[in-house]
């Protein structure tokens, strides 16, 4: 995989190899190795084995090669057990900053507008993981993230929905969301207890462009819940900018055959079950010429919504075996 | 010159045809020449094609698959598109159900036939309105077939003002090709296209009506062999004076469409 960490994108082979237990439910790593591809060939630069009289191998800038022993059961990517230290960070800098870039990468996989409906305290530098944190998450802007949040605001929402902001009241203060909705003969605040699913569903992906990470990567898990698809094209177009502007990455899943018209064919990926043997797979989609061709008259989504699953995973599976 | 493969789409039985039932042992998408029984418009098309000195071969788009359950979805940003050119209503998306059924068959050259029928109100006599609504019909079928996609397609319209039976009320001589004489009670009409009447008077002019008073002249009755005969006889250059709206139109745009 390509991976934009650090100051420039990067290409990196990660193996992992892990033993399940499924009846004292613990997972154990058995082995693990990532390899850089550089200009002149690749190298390995951590290798870790259960099986190999070195337990782990780390390598420095030089190639040269450091083993540390005496570790015992690892229950996950051994890439957790290196410290971000100084000397660490100066020996094996593709490393830590892999592990870095891993860290400030955000999952908003649990987005739950229950959650972002309700009042939040103190001050936040993310929404959460459920979006729990929004309204101290926007309380937290500065003016230059403010302005940048309402622009993006209005890009999707149109003059409808404006000047959204964050109040705190009490003490020691319970932080809501704060929207005004404007129609022609009038204009009304709407605080967030009150907001639809889809507008705080959508707040929320607007308020992460926020977020103040660069070269990062954030998931967003079936992104169309919830949402008016009329909101689609502008919340692409304004998640895309974002992209170009910060460097970050956004990985997106979504069954929705609107959104992904309004995406790069390069960037759908189509994961699917080998009805062989129950293997999850991904396949590029729009790299088989079958899919490729159809672009010539259908958007990417129009695809899907012109062909079964079926008949979609037959021909990626006949151009695997050709 | 290499032959056109044509894709061809209409109304229906009358205009450009019906499967042959025959010679048909599935349910297919597209029918060659052989699994289709032909509509007149194909002898307009070939005539047509004759005065360009192209050849072309003619297959059939199923009805099912632009029209009916089988028919292509369109996305909401295609939608979209043909909206931003107001064109969400009428001929624009069947066009472009077509075009993209086309393009899936392997199709580079389609023709999308349709009728006009009636114009507004009071105006169905009136030259201008009749003109002011083809234009507006073809120029619906045209945004539908075209749109983005492959440089590699071409998509004509071919619009009947007011519909079929209009185009075969032109030549006399094609009756008497037919028929031994040529219609006296009635006669043809003068602008075939510009007629109209109560669909449900016998004696209107409504162009159906029109039609089965000229046919019961010779004890005949509307239906799709006897349009073939009449337009098989029908001269394109006496079609083209007569209907000088829509079938001038058809003829002028085919021979750009079948220029290499």
């Amino acid at each position: 995989m390509s991976l934009p960490f650090g100051k420039i994108c990067r290409k990196i082979q990660w193996e992992m190899m892990i033993n399940a237990y499924i009846n004292k439910n613990i997972m154990e790593l058995s082995s693990e190795r990532i390899m850089l591809y550089e200009e002149n060939g690749t190298r390995e630069i951590m290798s870790y084995s259960t099986s190999s009289a070195d337990d782990c191998c780390l390598y420095d800038t030089e190639g040269k090669k450091h083993a540390i022993e005496g570790i015992s059961e690892i229950h996950s990517s051994f890439l957790k057990m290196i410290s971000l230290s100084d000397e660490n960070k100066r020996n094996y800098p593709v490393l830590t900053e892999l592990k870095q870039y891993l860290i400030d990468s955000d999952s908003f996989e649990l987005l739950s507008p229950e959650k972002m409906r309700l009042s939040s305290r103190g001050f936040a530098d993310s929404i959460g993981n459920a979006g729990e944190k929004l309204p101290s998450f926007i309380k937290s802007m500065n003016e230059k993230q403010k302005q940048d949040f309402n622009h993006n605001i209005k890009a999707v929402f149109g003059d409808h929905l404006a000047a959204v902001d964050a109040k705190t009241k009490g003490t020691p203060g319970w932080t809501q969301i704060i929207s005004t909705e404007r129609y022609l003969k009038k204009s009304m605040p709407i605080e967030s207890k009150n907001m639809s699913d889809g507008v705080l569903r959508l707040l929320a992906f607007l308020a992460v462009i926020e977020i103040n990470k660069k070269c990062i990567t954030m998931l967003f898990d079936e992104i169309e819940n919830g949402i008016n698809l009329n909101y689609a094209e502008k919340l692409i177009e304004v998640l895309k900018k974002s992209c170009i502007k910060k460097g970050n990455q956004f990985i997106v899943t979504t069954h929705s055959t609107t959104f992904m018209d309004y995406v790069d064919k390069e960037e759908i990926i189509y994961l699917y079950r080998d009805p062989e043997n129950g293997f999850t797979r991904a396949a590029a989609l729009f790299d088989n010429p079958v899919f490729g061709r159809k672009l010539e008259c259908f958007y990417p989504g129009e695809v899907f919504m012109n062909m079964s699953n079926e008949e979609i995973v037959t021909t990626l599976l006949k151009n695997r075996e050709g | 010159m290499k032959e056109k493969r044509i894709l061809l789409y209409g109304e229906g039985k009358t205009d450009y045809g019906t499967k042959n039932y025959g010679k048909i042992t599935r349910e297919e998408s597209v029918y060659t020449e052989q699994e289709w029984l032909p509509g007149p418009i194909v002898h307009f098309i070939k005539k047509c094609a004759v005065k360009s000195g192209q050849d072309i071969s003619i297959e059939y788009a199923e009805k099912e698959c632009i029209d009916g359950k089988r028919r292509i979805k369109l996305g909401k940003k295609q939608m979209d598109e043909l909206k931003r050119q107001g064109m969400t209503q009428g001929k624009a998306l069947p066009a472009r159900r077509f075009k993209i059924f086309a393009l899936e068959k392997g199709f580079q050259f389609g023709i999308f036939y349709c009728d006009t029928d009636k114009i507004e109100k009071g105006k169905n006599t009136d030259k201008q309105a009749c003109r002011k609504e083809f234009e507006r019909i073809y120029r619906e079928v045209d945004v539908g077939l075209d749109g983005a996609g492959s440089n590699m397609w071409k998509g004509l319209p071919m619009i009947a003002l007011k519909m079929i039976e209009c185009w075969l009320l032109s030549d006399e001589n094609a009756y008497k090709l037919c028929f031994g004489s040529t219609p006296r009670a009635p006669v043809l009409p003068r602008k075939p296209e510009l007629i109209w009447g109560s669909k449900g008077d016998k004696n209107s002019d409504y162009p159906k009506n029109y039609m089965d008073r000229i046919l019961c002249q010779y004890q005949k009755e509307s239906g799709l062999e006897i349009f073939n005969e009449i337009a098989e006889k029908t001269e394109a250059d006496v079609l083209k004076d007569k209907c000088d709206i829509s079938f001038q139109k058809f003829y002028i745009d085919i021979q750009k469409f079948l220029e290499d």
